[in-house]
């Protein structure tokens, strides 16, 4: 088979009728097949967050607890909520540029500043959860091992997530090495 | 404008058909890219400002979804060592088989291989490939070469 069979097979193929109804359905968030998912995600859990917000003074004893560590709480819940808003608007437009190079240079550019501030912000959320209710408890052996698990559960979490965003941004560079190398 | 933009892509769906099928292995994950394709689309359709023609820009949101956009499960799509028969015996083929073998045979190459392909297959000339990927006009040439000699050797392989 020459070259010219091939573009003729490639030019007649493609057939599959999807009516307008159904075509004006796919361009709904709501009919999205990843994009619904994770809005519902995304919305639960702000909600559980918020909710978190305003129960915990109560709750798990804010009164008795410094300011500065309601304050950094308080943060902490905003930064990590801010995080997941920010993914699920990468994960929404996984198209940045004109042309393939353009958009993937930019595409890596974005995940490496989102792997930061997602490892960051997790970091922070983590922490400063672990310190609230470090705060004001006197230690004896068993909450020290119970610190220690927590925080290695943490260390050990945080760690697959970043094996995770290094996979994509690998995945994309390589790509992208694909195309540039060529232009080189 | 919804109508303006059901109207063209009802009239060139075949692309993201091509590019779903191109992009991805399971008939699942090709009607999720599709619909994915469809959502970019009509996010960029309000910048389209008719420079290009119509199916020049179809192409160009298609293959970035189809790269850029996250997959389920895993990235490599290689599934075949060996194309399952001889591409060029289509006598006794039906038109559906050999376009299975045509997707078998372009699903072997990577990703920026496929946009080219894809782009050249259905005629573009170098120069409108060029905008699309990104890559130089010369390059254009040398790298569809390449990729002729590579399909030509999975399709005989």
């Amino acid at each position: 088979m020459d070259i010219k069979d091939l573009k003729a097979e490639w030019q007649k193929a493609g057939s599959g009728s999807v009516n307008e109804e159904t075509l004006k359905l796919m361009t709904k968030i709501s009919q999205h097949p990843t994009l619904r998912k994770l809005r519902i995600k995304l919305i639960s859990e702000a909600i559980f967050l918020i909710i978190l917000l305003f129960v915990y003074y109560d709750g798990f004893d804010g009164d008795k607890k410094p300011i500065y560590v309601n304050v950094l709480l308080v943060l902490s819940i905003l930064l990590y909520i801010t995080n997941n808003f920010l993914g699920f608007l990468f994960i929404k437009n996984p198209v940045r540029g004109n042309n393939i190079i353009v958009s993937l240079q930019k595409l890596c550019l974005v995940l490496k500043r989102m792997t930061v501030f997602s490892l960051l912000s997790s970091t922070i959320y983590a922490a400063t959860l672990i310190f609230y209710f470090s705060v004001s408890v006197e230690f004896t052996f068993l909450k020290y091992i119970l610190l220690g698990t927590m925080m290695l559960i943490f260390v050990i979490i945080s760690f697959f997530s970043y094996k995770k965003w290094k996979q994509k941004i690998d995945y994309f560079s390589h790509v992208l090495s694909a195309y540039i190398k060529d232009v080189a | 404008m919804e109508e303006k933009f059901l109207k063209i892509l009802k009239e060139n769906q075949n692309i993201l058909h091509k590019i779903s099928r191109l992009y991805r292995d399971s008939h699942d994950d090709q009607q999720d890219l599709f619909q994915e394709i469809v959502y970019q689309l009509w996010k960029s359709f309000p910048a389209f400002r008719g420079d290009a023609k119509i199916s020049t820009w179809i192409y160009r949101v298609a293959l970035n979804t189809a790269i850029a956009s996250f997959r389920k499960a895993k990235i490599s799509t290689d599934h075949f060592d060996s194309i399952p028969e001889q591409l060029q015996h289509n006598d006794n083929s039906g038109i559906s088989e050999n376009e299975e073998r045509l997707f078998a045979a372009l699903r072997k190459l990577n990703d920026s291989e496929k946009a080219i392909i894809s782009l050249f297959l259905e005629d573009y000339s170098y120069q409108e490939i060029a905008t699309i990927t990104g890559i130089t006009e010369n390059y254009v040439g040398v790298k569809i070469n390449r990729i002729k000699e590579k399909l030509k050797m999975i399709i005989n392989k």
